[in-house]
């Protein structure tokens, strides 16, 4: 039987490309009635200190609390994590045990907490501050939870440098998603409009996905 | 200096000053010629997107027009505000915060600001006054100054209704759910030199400008938030509610200093910390001033929180103030007001303060609370979470709203009667609701520290606890706040 968990984010990729084509000439565009639209999603800023990414990109992070907080068990831990995460408006949330990893790829960290957010414009192909949407609320999402974990007396870093294919492969193993046909990654829900933010490396104790 | 706005029909519009322009009756014509003319000519323009500067009359003795010269406007905020007599513009220095920093009220109130962290971990991350390390809150870097450059080349704006629905658009792409321009008025800027930025670091060449300078220079603002989420408030007086409140106001400030960004990038100015927020909200249509000193909304009721607006000197199409019948609800609901845990709220009606006519709270006794309660909560919320109008945006809220709003004014308050009778019968007139949320259970008694989470194995040094039933405990709130509040 073939795999179906792959069958409905293709479908619907196809989906997508096909409503694209056959869009009829005289109807109202993607971006309606707006003539600055295409400009706000696709011109690259002129001054990169205008745009969040730059301004939360380079913020310095804050200290380790110095004393812990006392814990739930670590299967708890995790549940208020996602809870947190999805609050935040996280879209997906994921715990990947790093013991499992490439030791270049875990730094030293026990866990990542991988989060995902809908993303309308694909951050890597649409430079416009519109299409760096994703990647400022990824942003929101995994500052304030870095901020809390180290809060309460946790090391929790965003500020570790991982390329695309890193972020992928530690989301694919914190089972938020997969690869389709092309090779590009996938969520079950939203198909490949999807933005990975930035994993936050920590030794939180708490309950691994798979 | 004082800048001073007054109502173009009040007494001292009035003053045989105008002769030239008085009727024999003693009625002041020249008001209904100036608004006949102004309405022509915004008739003529389509909009209200003017300059209302531009339409307005410019010689010295006309009401509008100030003995130095500069203009007066009447800002139109709907029906739950209206300017009825000379304003004072605020100085932001005199606002609570910065009061109580520089000790004036009290020593315990500036050491529980200035001086203490919460005990909580989530607060520390998400309250910029009770943070451990403030690079740990994300509004640090979102409410500094922007330090990034107007573009040179400038985005041509021939309609500015198109540029005003693209700004709109982009605010709720960066995700706001709420966002309104006004046409700028001096009534509702900070008295000049004084700008609210939290960094301190603004250092432009406006910073020195009077409000009728800035107004003139930057025509619009525009005011955009983010609602809290609902059933999280619902834990007011609790860290779970405050962090509804924490988490809409830090996002708010990203959205707008993105969209601050953004219209730099299009060339165009856009500066912050110059507009009392709640002012350019009233002007751009977003709700309507409650007894609770709290802006309601259409959607959202009292659960939004008015951010730091911008203002900008970029052309767009200006909103009106809307009519939602806030004013009608609130004269006969009072229901903040006899939940209200330090009596803040007045159960009286409107009143004339610094030449604007509305509901008054004691701001001092609702802010003197917190060092009391803070190993419980912030910030009290209390008067927004049972506010009538707060509920979740869903299709029974929306009929209700719709009734009251599409009602003659005359006939509002057997309407209003009939709404209140059903919110108190379906959710209390003081609702209690349970709420568990990251392991914080409102289900806990005040003080009490106990794990409720039945999955939990963990060897706590608390004691573990089965709460029964749903109904949340609250604060006494009656016992917290009589060491400091006398009630009549």
């Amino acid at each position: 039987m073939a795999d179906r968990s792959r069958g409905l984010p293709r479908l619907r990729d196809d989906l997508s490309r096909l409503r694209g084509s056959l869009r009829v000439p005289w109807g109202r565009s993607a971006a309606g009635d707006d003539p600055y639209w295409e400009a706000f999603i696709n011109r690259p800023a002129a001054d990169r200190r205008n745009t969040i990414p730059e301004i939360v990109g380079k913020a310095p992070e804050g200290n380790i609390f110095p004393t812990q907080s006392e814990l739930h068990s670590p299967n708890v831990t995790s549940s208020h994590v996602k809870e947190l995460a999805a609050y935040l408006r996280a879209d997906l949330c994921g715990i990947v045990d790093l013991s499992k990893q490439d030791p270049e790829v875990a730094r030293g960290y026990p866990f990542a907490i991988v989060t995902a957010v809908r993303a309308e414009y694909d951050p890597y192909t649409s430079p416009g501050v519109g299409g760096q949407t994703a990647v400022q609320t990824g942003q929101y999402v995994t500052f304030i939870l870095a901020a809390w974990i180290r809060e309460m007396g946790f090391r929790g870093t965003m500020k570790i440098e991982t390329s695309r294919e890193e972020r992928e492969r530690l989301a694919i193993a914190a089972g938020l998603g997969k690869r389709n046909g092309d090779g590009r990654f996938t969520a079950p829900k939203y198909g490949t409009k999807v933005h990975i933010t930035d994993p936050i490396f920590t030794d939180l104790p708490m309950e691994v996905d798979g | 200096m004082a800048q001073t706005i007054e109502r173009m029909n009040s007494p001292e519009a009035r003053k045989p000053e105008v002769t030239a322009r008085t009727a024999p009756t003693g009625r002041t014509v020249v008001d209904e010629r100036v608004l006949t003319t102004r309405a022509r000519q915004a008739k003529k323009a389509n909009s209200t997107a003017v300059y209302e500067s531009h339409q307005s009359q410019t010689e010295v003795g006309s009401p509008l027009v100030a003995p130095d010269g500069t203009l007066r406007m009447v800002p139109d905020m709907g029906r739950s505000v209206r300017v009825v007599g000379t304003v004072v513009n605020v100085d932001v220095n005199d606002g609570p915060h910065p009061k109580n920093i520089r000790g004036e009220l009290g020593k315990a109130m500036n050491h529980w600001y200035t001086k203490t962290i919460a005990k909580d971990a989530l607060m520390r991350a998400t309250d910029n006054s009770h943070s451990a390390d403030k690079r740990n809150f994300l509004s640090t870097y979102t409410n500094a100054a922007n330090k990034g450059s107007v573009n040179k080349q400038q985005t041509e704006v021939k309609d500015p209704k198109a540029m005003a629905a693209h700004i709109k658009r982009v605010a709720k792409h960066f995700g706001a759910d709420l966002v309104g321009i006004a046409a700028t008025n001096p009534a509702f800027m900070y008295a000049g030199g004084s700008r609210y930025v939290q960094d301190g670091t603004a250092n432009d060449v406006y910073l020195k400008m009077t409000p009728d300078e800035l107004a003139k220079r930057f025509p619009f603002v525009i005011q955009a938030t983010v609602a809290w989420d609902h059933d999280t408030l619902q834990a007011h007086r609790h860290h779970v509610g405050d962090l509804s409140y924490h988490h809409s106001s830090m996002r708010a400030a990203m959205v707008l200093k993105a969209l601050e960004g953004y219209i730099k990038e299009l060339g165009y100015t856009a500066i912050r910390g110059a507009v009392n927020p709640q002012g350019a909200g009233l002007a751009a249509g977003l709700g309507e001033l409650g007894r609770n000193g709290m802006m309601i909304t259409e959607r959202f009721g009292a659960r939004v929180h008015m951010p730091d607006p911008i203002l900008t000197d970029m052309p767009l199409f200006a909103d009106g103030p809307i009519d939602i019948g806030v004013s009608d609800f609130c004269n006969i609901c009072r229901k903040c007001a006899s939940n209200c845990p330090t009596n803040s709220i007045t159960f009286g009606p409107k009143i004339v303060y610094n030449g604007i006519e509305k509901y008054k709270i004691n701001w001092l006794t609702c802010y003197k609370i917190r060092p009391f309660v803070s190993d419980h909560y912030i910030s009290c919320l209390t008067c927004i979470a049972v506010c009538p109008f707060t509920k979740p945006d869903a299709w029974w809220r929306r009929v209700g709203g719709k009734l009251l709003k599409t009602t003659p004014i005359k006939a509002r308050p057997p309407v209003v009667r009939a709404l209140k009778w059903i919110d108190d019968k379906v959710w209390g007139e003081f609702p209690k609701r349970r709420v568990r949320f990251m392991g914080y259970d409102t289900g806990l008694q005040v003080g009490e520290h106990a794990c409720t989470n039945s999955e939990c194995t963990a060897e706590h040094s608390m004691p573990k606890k089965i709460v029964e039933g749903n109904v949340g405990f609250y604060a006494p709130v009656k016992k917290q706040t009589d060491n400091f509040v006398k009630r009549g």
